[in-house]
């Protein structure tokens, strides 16, 4: 069956063969009118692809590649065989296969090697002369960047690539995996991801690929923590959210750049301080993952909770730069309503915060409800005598018995 | 921006491309869903009435619409999860009543054929034979060089036409295989 009646067919099968037809069903003029009226006041956020769509940097810094395949393009349009435009807009497909640039019967696994290694070596302008206008990458639907575009963004986050195996015979065919800074950067050196391409070589000897789709650059995290990415992201680097700057798809080089430094600073020890302290002075927990304290884990949510009921005031005086292996060790001051009870001041101790990715995994902190010791360790043991204080031997860290233990401090002081 | 003078283009563009616009998206996402996303359409139109090129409009207001859907879409955030909405989608094509009238068998799989293929080759066809694109026009849909547009559409095809070729024995693959047989 030729490809003309091919397109024949899909035209027929066009699900909606008269657009007419659907306004019967629409609302009325006005009443959209009125809506896209109130849209156009509250949408501050959209943008519209450029009209028309300017030259890109990398095409402008192509222009014979760009010559070369339209000189092609122009020998098949002179052979009759791309399509016809009749008064009516209506394309007619040819009755003949269009001749493929690609050339058959040569292996292309020498060439992706090529182009691997320019990719590897960051090498944006070699890696595009090897490749053939005819390559496309597999982009999500809706994107915006083309092929050569999101190369840049590979390369601007730091990916290497490594060939993991080639089909030696037709249909040639590589699978890689993909590494890259970014993922370093967010804690998670050996993400890799998975790519399969299909692999030719067309006639001016480049490289025709069928490239893998875009780098997620908040994978691993989706779908719980990749909020949290994506959010501060956006807040702190409104210039390369989805909707400002790159319409809906930041994948190309100048995002790659900013998704570097977004991701350097969202994992910077500086940060993390940053976020322990909003939490602590808060009492939130939802910036921290593990918790525990002298007693051993508890969940960090009860255990914000206990710190809020005994009227705990907190700070952690970090040094980020004594930052180690994703590893930081702050002291912990800790005033509550307890001290004041028992008539000490603030207390001293030590938070371990473990961080990775930009989130904080385990924060353990030592308790303690006096400056001196030997007072925190005779309330507690009075604690101890009182119902509903202690479970199984370990002091109940959440939010009643907080307060329990609150007026335990109090009639422990009037003794 | 002279209000009156906006407005008067804005109903020029709506008068002339309001169909299209909704055809296009009720192709993608389906009638009941559709005025809302084509409210999204003329909403960034009406804001960019002072910039925009009349002699490209038509593809302009494709390539915006394609991007309204894909920001709709992208609200699922992952891409494994969007492929497999849009697999979903591709499938109620053939599927909902409400969604599309599947007048024939042959166009139920042509359709699916549709499906089979890549997102990209997809939209190309579909903006080929249902939106009746030019190559260039397509080109300014979708932001590529024309050539590139020309050789996606003619890659599309051929993708196209080996999957219904190698489908299951079903009445158009039967009649292609027929014909074959003939010749």
């Amino acid at each position: 069956m030729s490809e003309h009646v091919i397109l024949k067919r899909l035209r027929e099968a066009n699900p909606v063969p008269d657009p007419a037809s659907l306004r019967e069903a629409s609302p009325g003029d006005a009443i959209l009118l009125a809506v896209i009226d109130e849209r156009s006041r509250s949408m501050s956020a959209q943008q519209a692809p450029p009209i028309p769509p300017p030259p890109t940097e990398l095409r402008r810094r192509r222009p014979l590649l760009i010559a070369a395949a339209f000189a092609v393009v122009t020998i098949l349009i002179g052979a009759g065989i791309v399509f016809v435009v009749n008064d009516e807009p209506e394309v007619v497909a040819p009755n003949d296969p269009v001749p493929s640039t690609v050339v058959g019967g040569v292996d292309p696994s020498p060439l992706s090697a090529q182009w691997v290694e320019a990719m590897n070596q960051g090498d944006l302008e070699e890696a595009l002369a090897i490749l053939s206008p005819e390559a496309s990458c597999d982009l999500p639907a809706g994107s915006f960047v083309t092929c050569q575009q999101h190369l840049g963004f590979l390369i601007a986050i730091g990916t290497h690539i490594e060939t993991r195996s080639c089909r030696e015979e037709p249909p040639y065919r590589c699978s890689y995996g993909l590494t890259s800074e970014l993922h370093a950067t967010l804690g998670y050196p050996d993400h890799s991801l998975p790519a399969t391409s299909e692999i030719e070589v067309d006639e001016e000897g480049r490289l025709v690929a069928d490239f893998f789709g875009s780098v997620d650059i908040s994978t691993p995290y989706w779908p719980s923590e990749g909020g949290d990415l994506w959010g501060w992201m956006q807040s702190e680097y409104p210039e390369m959210t989805i909707d400002r700057t790159f319409g809906p798809d930041p994948y190309d080089e100048a995002a790659g750049i900013a998704a570097m430094e977004a991701a350097r600073r969202f994992n910077s020890p500086e940060r993390i301080v940053q976020q322990l302290q909003l939490a602590l002075a808060s009492y939130a927990s939802s910036g921290l993952g593990q918790c525990a304290t002298q007693q051993g884990p508890v969940e960090c949510a009860r255990l914000v909770n206990f710190l809020k009921a005994i009227e705990a005031q907190m700070s952690v005086e970090c040094d980020p730069e004594t930052a180690e292996a994703g590893i930081i060790t702050c002291p912990l001051t800790i005033e509550s309503g307890i001290h004041q009870a028992l008539g000490s001041g603030a207390s001293t101790s030590e938070a371990v915060i473990e961080y990775r990715g930009g989130l904080t995994q385990t924060l353990q902190m030592e308790i303690r409800f006096a400056d001196d010791p030997a007072v925190h360790d005779a309330f507690v043991a009075y604690a101890a005598t009182v119902d509903g204080l202690f479970q199984d031997g370990e002091l109940v860290l959440d939010g009643d018995p907080g307060r329990s233990l609150l007026d335990a401090a109090r009639d422990f002081s009037g003794q | 921006m002279d209000t009156a003078g906006a407005d008067e283009r804005l109903n020029q563009l709506f008068e002339h491309h309001y169909n299209d616009v909704l055809a296009y998206c009720s192709r993608r996402i389906g009638r009941s869903d559709a005025d809302d996303a084509v409210a999204e359409v003329f909403a960034v139109a009406w804001r960019r009435i002072d910039e925009i090129d009349w002699d490209t409009i038509r593809p302009w207001l494709f390539g915006t619409a394609r991007w309204v859907l894909a920001n709709r879409w992208r609200s699922v955030r992952r891409w494994d999860r969007l492929h497999r909405k849009m697999s979903a989608l591709a499938r109620t094509y053939a599927d909902s009543p409400e969604v599309l009238i599947v007048r024939r068998e042959e166009d139920r799989e042509m359709l699916q054929a549709l499906s089979r293929l890549k997102e990209a080759d997809q939209e190309v066809l579909r903006l080929t034979a249902w939106e009746e694109l030019t190559a260039s026009e397509i080109a300014a849909a979708l932001n590529i060089t024309v050539s590139a547009a020309e050789k996606r559409i003619q890659r599309a095809l051929q993708r196209l036409t080996h999957v219904v070729e190698s489908s299951p024995r079903t009445p158009l693959s039967l009649r292609a295989a027929e014909k074959k047989a003939e010749s």
